[in-house]
Order: C-alpha cells, then sequence, then structure tokens
C-alpha cells in the first residue's frame, strides 16, 4: 500500500506520496501558489487567489469557467492543441469543485472550487504519469485537501520542521535553500520571521560557538526583516537562547511601544540551529512566543 | 552569440539510475587525514604531461565524513541512508545536499559514478544507449585531435558498438 505524507504549506494542506516534495513557492498577500514534484517528474501545482469582497456578494467567478480558462489559457500559451476528455464535480473540503480532464503531451486533472471561509479561489492541477489512474489518485488526492480550519492559525511544514503561525499574518518573502530556510510573515504592523540550519553540531564545530556562528551565517534576509539586528546585540537569556530584545517608544507621546526580539538557539535533539524573530508593536509579542512553542522537528 | 558553438550536454541521467550508482574515487588520486578528521586532496597540476606542483583541496568537517564514505562499494542511496541518520536530517536534504557535493567532486574529475546497468523494460535502456552514443563522439573529437591513437580508438569504439548491440537485442 502506497504511504503517504502530508504537506501544510501557504495556507492548504494536503497529501500526497511519500518521497515527493515541494518544488516551487510562490505567492503574495492575496495569492498563494506551490508545486510539488515526484523525484523525477512535477505531480501538482495549486493555487489560490483572495476574491475582492464585491466578487464575494455577486458570486461572479465560477469553478467551471476558472478551469475552461486555464485549460484554453494553456493551449494558447503552448500553441497546443488539447483536449477536454472528461468534465465532472467532486467535493473539496465540503466545496463544491469542478474538474476537467485533458491532455496534450501529457494528462492533466485540473479542479477548482471556491472556499466562502478564507474567500478564496482556487485551482489544483495533476499531472498525470502513464498508468496512473484518476479515480485512484483521486481517492487520496481530494479527501486530503484541508483549505479552511476552524484554527486561529495556519500549520506550515518544511524539511521536516513544523510550525505555525497566526492566519493574520501573510507569507511576505521566503528563501527556500535546502536545509536554510528563510521565511517571513506580515500582517499590518508586526514581522514574524523563521529560520533554521541544519547541520548545526558539524557548523559549531567549525565556529567556536554559536555567536560566532551567528555573525558569519545569518542570511541577509533577516537583517532586512528585522531592522537593526545584529549578532552583536545578541545576549543569553534565562532560557539559554541567544536573544536580542530592542524596545523603542513611538508616538507624540511616546505611548507606542514597539519591540525586536530575535531568538536563537541550538536544538540537539533536531541537530538544527533555530532563529525566530518579532519586530511590530508590544502587545504582538504572543505572536512569536507561539511561534517558537510551535516548532516541532520530525524526521520523515 | 553564433559565432560561438554551444557546448554537447552529456544526455542526462534518470535521477533513480543515479541514485542507485556508487561513487568511487579517482584512480591514482591521493589524499591525507589530519588528527580531525580532515580530508585534504592532492590534485596533480600537470603541464603537458608533466606533473609540476600538487594543489591541496580542502574538505570541511561535513565533506570530510561524507568522503570517507565514498569507498567504490556504497551506492548514493547507501550514502543518503547514512546522512539522514548522522546529521538527522530528512531524506530530501540529504539526497539534495549529498548531490551537491558529489556533483562538484564528479567536475573537478575527483570522483567518478560508477552507473547501474539500466533497468530493462524501462527508458533507462535507451538512455543508456544515449549516453554510449554520446561517448562515442567524444571518443572521436580526441581521435580527431590525436588524442588517442588509432588502436585504441578502434578497440573502445568497437565495445561501445557492442554495448549498444547487447542493449537493442535485449529490448527487442
Amino acid at each position: 500500500m502506497e504511504e503517504f505524507e502530508r504537506e501544510y504549506w501557504l495556507e492548504v494542506e494536503l497529501q500526497h506520496p511519500k518521497g515527493w516534495s515541494i518544488g516551487a513557492v510562490g505567492g503574495s498577500v492575496t495569492t498563494g501558489f506551490f508545486r510539488i514534484d515526484s523525484r523525477t517528474a512535477i505531480k501538482l501545482d495549486l493555487k489560490w487567489e483572495k476574491q475582492m469582497e464585491e466578487k464575494r456578494v455577486r458570486s461572479k467567478v465560477q469553478p467551471v469557467l476558472v478551469v475552461n480558462k486555464f485549460i484554453e489559457g494553456y493551449a494558447r500559451k503552448f500553441r497546443k492543441k488539447t483536449e477536454v476528455y472528461e468534465k465532472g464535480s467532486v467535493e473539496v473540503c465540503g466545496h463544491k469543485a469542478y474538474f476537467a480532464r485533458w491532455r496534450n503531451d501529457t494528462e492533466v486533472a485540473t479542479v477548482s472550487w471556491i472556499c466562502n471561509e478564507e474567500n478564496k479561489v482556487f485551482l489544483l492541477n495533476y499531472y498525470f504519469e502513464p498508468g496512473e489512474e484518476w479515480e485512484k489518485v483521486a481517492s487520496w488526492l481530494i479527501p486530503g485537501i484541508t483549505c479552511h480550519t476552524p484554527e486561529s492559525f495556519w500549520k506550515y511544514r518544511l524539511f521536516g520542521v513544523n510550525f505555525k503561525i497566526p492566519k493574520d499574518y501573510k507569507f511576505f518573502a521566503g528563501k527556500l535553500t535546502i536545509g536554510r530556510p528563510v521565511l517571513i510573515f506580515k500582517n499590518k504592523e508586526n514581522t514574524l520571521v523563521v529560520h533554521w540550519c541544519y547541520f548545526a553540531k558539524e557548523f559549531l564545530s567549525m565556529y567556536e560557538d554559536l555567536l560566532e556562528w551567528c555573525k558569519k551565517e545569518i542570511p541577509k534576509e533577516i537583517y532586512a526583516a528585522i531592522g537593526g539586528f545584529s549578532p552583536h546585540r545578541l545576549k543569553p537569556d534565562e532560557a539559554g537562547k541567544l536573544a536580542m530584545v530592542e524596545t523603542e517608544r513611538r508616538g507624540i507621546l511616546g505611548k507606542s511601544l514597539r519591540v525586536k526580539i530575535v531568538k536563537i538557539w541550538h536544538d540537539t535533539d533536531s541537530n538544527r540551529i533555530f532563529l525566530t524573530g518579532y519586530s511590530g508593536p508590544q502587545e504582538g509579542i504572543e505572536d512569536l512566543e507561539e511561534l517558537e512553542k510551535s516548532i516541532k522537528f520530525q524526521l520523515d | 552569440m553564433p559565432f560561438l558553438k554551444k557546448k554537447e550536454m552529456p544526455p542526462k541521467i534518470s535521477p533513480e539510475r543515479l541514485y542507485r550508482s556508487i561513487p568511487v574515487i579517482t584512480p591514482g588520486l591521493e589524499y591525507e587525514e589530519d588528527a580531525k578528521g580532515i580530508i585534504r586532496i592532492l590534485v596533480p597540476v600537470k603541464s603537458g604531461t608533466q606533473t609540476i606542483r600538487m594543489a591541496k583541496i580542502k574538505l570541511d568537517g561535513i565533506g570530510s565524513r561524507i568522503w570517507k564514505k565514498i569507498d567504490g562499494k556504497t551506492s548514493i542511496s547507501e550514502i543518503v541512508q547514512w546522512m539522514k541518520k548522522e546529521f538527522i536530517i530528512t531524506e530530501r536534504e540529504a539526497e539534495i545536499s549529498l548531490s551537491m557535493f558529489i556533483k562538484s567532486l564528479v567536475d573537478k574529475k575527483l570522483v567518478a559514478l560508477i552507473l547501474p546497468p539500466p533497468k530493462p523494460g524501462t527508458p533507462e535502456v535507451q538512455e543508456e544507449i544515449e549516453r554510449i552514443r554520446f561517448e562515442i563522439k567524444e571518443l572521436e573529437k580526441a581521435y580527431k585531435k590525436k588524442k588517442v591513437d588509432e588502436k585504441t580508438y578502434r578497440e573502445i569504439r568497437e565495445r561501445y558498438e557492442e554495448a549498444i548491440k547487447e542493449l537493442e537485442e535485449k529490448e527487442m
């Protein structure tokens, strides 16, 4: 029997056979995209777009139109004839979805649905390899998709590291370097940063200690996201982590207190160095604490 | 630029076959290990056929430990499994880190890969035939430039052609 693993990325959860992994990501505050590859081929991509409020009221976007437009656009872009040979509907995470199976060089199943809870339009493409059957693929792919949850956070999972980001934060920028990713999330005023580095024990044996590692190895994206951060300001805190905590009063009467926090620690169990950061009003510090608590490593 | 001829690249080998391949240290290559286990590879720098000096390539701690696993018996997939446990990393992380490291060693001609025979009835057979044809072209180029003598050229070419014939016959 095929084994599956769950992927948590950009506000969507889905499952796929073990060994497949995220091959590309993209998106902004109002859009999301990711692609999943097997070892040898592109297997699926999923994109979503937040609908404008007025569109939601008028319900202008129809999944059937989204699918047809996508297939027509594909044919035009690659100047190839496409043949749609099956159409139908399925239920995705409680929403009625429309699907079409079509082919040109490869066989593709395109599925679209609207999630009213999140006010998003989704489009998913599954790329078949010879011998794969839609019925079999659909039986694990479709029930595994989660596009909305009652929780106040989104789960993320990348290279075995799981963490949670409050729902009001959006993916702002990132670098998915293998073993050393940087992920930056923002809401209106706050910034949350997550970074980790594998081979921690081996890297730390090359440097004198964690502080020396920080001086040389922290990616430049962290400095840009947490303005004013410098490894020279890091001091050990009571939990044994290296931390920089800076506060600044803002506003005419200096009533608004803004903080910048960066925490770095070596987790021996996962052999990783983790870095979390926060910049924003003091009231938002809880978001950083929740993020730190949620970080867990799970080997595949 | 149109007047620059694009270098012909060897045909791609499927990741699954690469995964089963066995890396070997280039025969004759020397290396030394210090007390901390750090490897220094001694690369001969040649002028014509004469070695004029030895260049040293120093690996880092992780690279040195992987280098010691390249024993001509252990396959890429076995090294990946060892890396997963040794460094507590995911399979994907191990695969990508190792393939980048091995590629850099292969590019510098410090390591070669022994490919497993192609699986009959799979695209690996055609892939192997194309790879051998590419090798024949490279051999022809070397012969024309008088880098190999006629006897060696004919012998190797014959062996390559036999290998292609054998693969094609098995597939029929």
